[in-house]
């Protein structure tokens, strides 16, 4: 895999009258044709300001960006535009403009200076819109798309400019999960089929474990911790990268960030089938400790999706429900609280 | 679509610009027949010296004023549309035309009230017909872009930046009522003449002045009509495509200062116009294209620009209304149809 992007003792950050803010420095990075990396981070951490530093649209503190092997400030504008595209966060809200047009504006770096299209910028842009599976939408106005179809020509209007390194800020946001799946997926494919480099930020941690081929993890410290998914949870580098919100535990069986379970009240499921996994999903979340080992009360779950049912024995009462809604409204309401009462008086449950 | 606005709209326009053009010519308290109109304008003799004279000196230059004024303006609006991604820009909108006006106002009434720094630069006060108005409405009209643009540096928000500049221009309007009230009543006089627009001042001999000033406007509106397309997308993505945000707008910037400042120093400051017909134009060519617009604003400019001059002139009466009247009276419901507009996009999302 060639390198596209280097870095060596990069600082980012700001520069106001004299006084500069260091957001992370002593950055050494590397990004290479082929490759999918998310950039990881808390809130405010500075990925912005990373990605807006390594595509040459913010001036480093210190340090070198090497494109290609050329140091970023060294390359001309139109040059690094052939070899960089972004996609950013910044709204596009213009009238009257088509799909077409929009991604046409993406070979600005490779027309004369009255921007006419030639055939092999036509092609290019017909090839960048059917990239991303927006062939039908290419007559339509940039305005009047759904929030996915407008990241989809956003990121075609990117390809258009034919760059071996593509640079995304939050490209799933305000995405709902089949289309950040489905944003993600087509990034891969840009970089695994077209051989081009991807660089995204983005905080749905759940996504970039499963698609990315390595993450970058801005820590709030300015640390920058590299690897690949896997990797990082086995080494435990992933469960600091956010700094510990009120009870929000990283599970690193599963990978994810889940609410700490509080000490719940101990109940059992008995049964197979969804009615039984379901029925355990919908205890967890009202907080109750799903165990077989000295359970207060036991649900049995019996039958298939339309017909299941659910028997909850609690001592001497059996309450039969049919739904999951009212199972975990008498369970709250009958067993929860009945149960902590005593437990208040005794001192033990049941 | 390319198609249709090769064969049709471009061609419509220039038939529209031209008929409108020799309707103005026809117009006015001496008959003068069109063929003879026509063999006068295009360099033949006829027999009457007379109407010659009426024609070549008094209603091809207002004609001609009223073309350029109108094209001008129509592009400056749509340059300061792109750069601050606003509907609602224009040079008016920003305070640029305020900016003139101060620089007129001081060269018209300073002089009188004591500043003979300004005389000694740009001429002398009340009967200035010389370069003085229009330098020092460029000089104006330069410093108050200048101003917004300097404040743009700082806030990247652009309904801030639009307010910052109606606040200039309510700064350079105290400015120029201040000079108003220690005037005298002549200045004052000749000022408000001024402010209420008219293609009438120019001179057959200024003429070339204002279409080199307005030529050379076009002239960098035209070199910079590729930035301006990737602008729209906001400064940053434009950088991402290459474009020198800093020369594009000192581009976009002098361009817009030459042609409004221009125009308002002959032809006073003409209201609406330059917001209008942007959006006018975009209407018709459904299209964000700066390129395909820009000869149709040029078009549609000269076309508004004469329309009104013919309707201020008030066919079949000797009197004439004030120009700025007749083109916010066109120009404002052509802003409530693009906000109405506007909001039926939105709805359909």
């Amino acid at each position: 895999m060639s390198v596209v992007l280097e870095t060596a003792q990069l600082s980012i950050g700001y520069r106001t009258q004299g006084a500069s803010s260091v957001v992370a420095e002593g950055l050494d990075l590397s990004l290479s044709r082929g490759e999918l990396v998310c950039l990881l981070g808390a809130n405010g951490v500075g990925k912005s300001t990373l990605l807006r530093t390594v595509t040459g649209m913010q001036a480093s503190l210190s340090g070198v960006v090497r494109l290609d092997g050329h140091p970023l400030e060294e390359i001309s504008a139109r040059e690094r535009a052939q070899k960089v595209a972004v996609v950013l966060t910044d709204s596009i809200d213009i009238g009257q403009l088509r799909v077409r047009n929009l991604v046409s504006l993406g070979r600005y770096p490779y027309t004369d200076w009255a921007g006419r299209l030639r055939q092999t910028d036509t092609e290019r842009v017909a090839w960048a819109i059917r990239a991303v599976g927006a062939a039908d939408l290419q007559d339509r106005f940039v305005n009047e798309l759904s929030d996915g179809e407008r990241q989809k020509v956003l990121i075609a209007r990117a390809l258009a400019q034919d760059p071996t390194f593509m640079a995304l800020d939050e490209p799933t946001a305000f995405l709902d999960y089949p289309h950040r799946l489905e944003i993600m997926r087509l990034l891969r494919d840009l970089a695994w089929n077209e051989n081009r480099a991807v660089l995204l930020t983005t905080h749905d941690l759940d996504l970039a474990m499963r698609m990315a081929d390595r993450l970058w993890l801005l820590q709030p410290d300015g640390q920058l911790v590299v690897g690949s998914p896997e990797d990082l949870v086995m080494n435990g580098r992933l469960q600091n990268l956010f700094p510990s919100a009120g009870g929000v535990t990283f599970d690193v069986t599963s990978g994810s960030f889940q609410l700490a379970a509080p000490r719940g009240l101990p109940m059992q499921v008995v049964g197979d089938g969804l009615a039984a996994v379901w029925a355990g999903r919908a205890l967890s979340r009202i907080g109750v400790c799903v165990t077989s080992e000295q359970p207060v009360a036991t649900v049995l779950a019996e039958g298939e999706s339309g017909t299941a049912r659910w028997t909850v024995t609690h001592g001497a009462t059996v309450q039969a429900v049919s739904t999951l809604a009212d199972l975990v409204n008498y369970v709250r309401t009958q067993v929860v609280a009945k149960t902590t009462r005593r437990g208040d008086d005794d001192g033990a449950f049941g | 679509m390319n198609a249709r606005i090769a064969v049709v709209v471009y061609p419509g326009l220039i038939l529209i610009l031209l008929a409108l053009f020799l309707v103005s010519l026809l117009m006015g308290s001496v008959a003068i027949a069109p063929a003879d109109v026509i063999r006068i304008v295009l360099g033949f003799d006829v027999e009457s010296q007379v109407s010659r004279t009426i024609i070549l000196q008094l209603r091809l230059p207002e004609s001609v004023t009223a073309v350029l004024a109108g094209s001008a303006l129509a592009v400056s609006g749509l340059q300061m549309q792109a750069l601050f991604r606003n509907p609602l820009a224009g040079p008016f909108v920003l305070g640029i035309n305020a900016g003139a006006s101060l620089g007129v106002a001081v060269v018209v009434l300073g002089a009188a009230s004591g500043f003979a720094l300004f005389e000694g630069v740009f001429g002398t006060g009340a009967n200035s017909q010389g370069l003085g108005t229009v330098g020092a409405a460029i000089v104006g009209a330069g410093s108050i872009m200048g101003l917004v643009l300097l404040v743009s540096q700082r806030i990247r928000d652009n309904v801030s930046l639009l307010i910052l500049g109606l606040m200039f221009g309510y700064g350079a309007s105290a400015l120029v009522s201040f000079l108003v009230y220690f005037s005298t009543a002549e200045n004052i006089q000749s000022y408000m003449l001024w402010s209420m627009g008219s293609f009438t001042a120019v001179a057959p001999g200024q003429l070339p002045v204002l279409a080199g000033v307005v030529g050379l406007g076009l002239a960098l509106a035209v070199g910079c009509i590729k930035s301006m397309n990737a602008l729209l997308l906001g400064e940053d993505y434009a950088q991402s495509l290459g474009v020198s945000i800093g020369r594009s707008r000192f581009c976009i910037i002098v361009s817009t200062a030459l042609l409004a400042g221009g125009v308002t120093a002959f032809c006073g400051p003409v209201a609406f116009l330059g917001l209008a017909v942007p959006h006018l134009c975009r209407g018709l060519l459904v299209t964000a294209d700066q390129r395909v617009l820009l000869p149709a604003v040029i078009l549609m400019g000269g076309i508004l620009a004469l329309f009104s001059d013919i309707v201020a002139r008030v066919p079949g009466a000797d009197e004439t209304l004030p120009l700025n009247s007749v083109t916010a009276l066109i120009g404002a419901p052509v802003v409530v149809w693009v906000i109405l507009q506007r909001r039926k996009m939105k709805g359909m999302t």
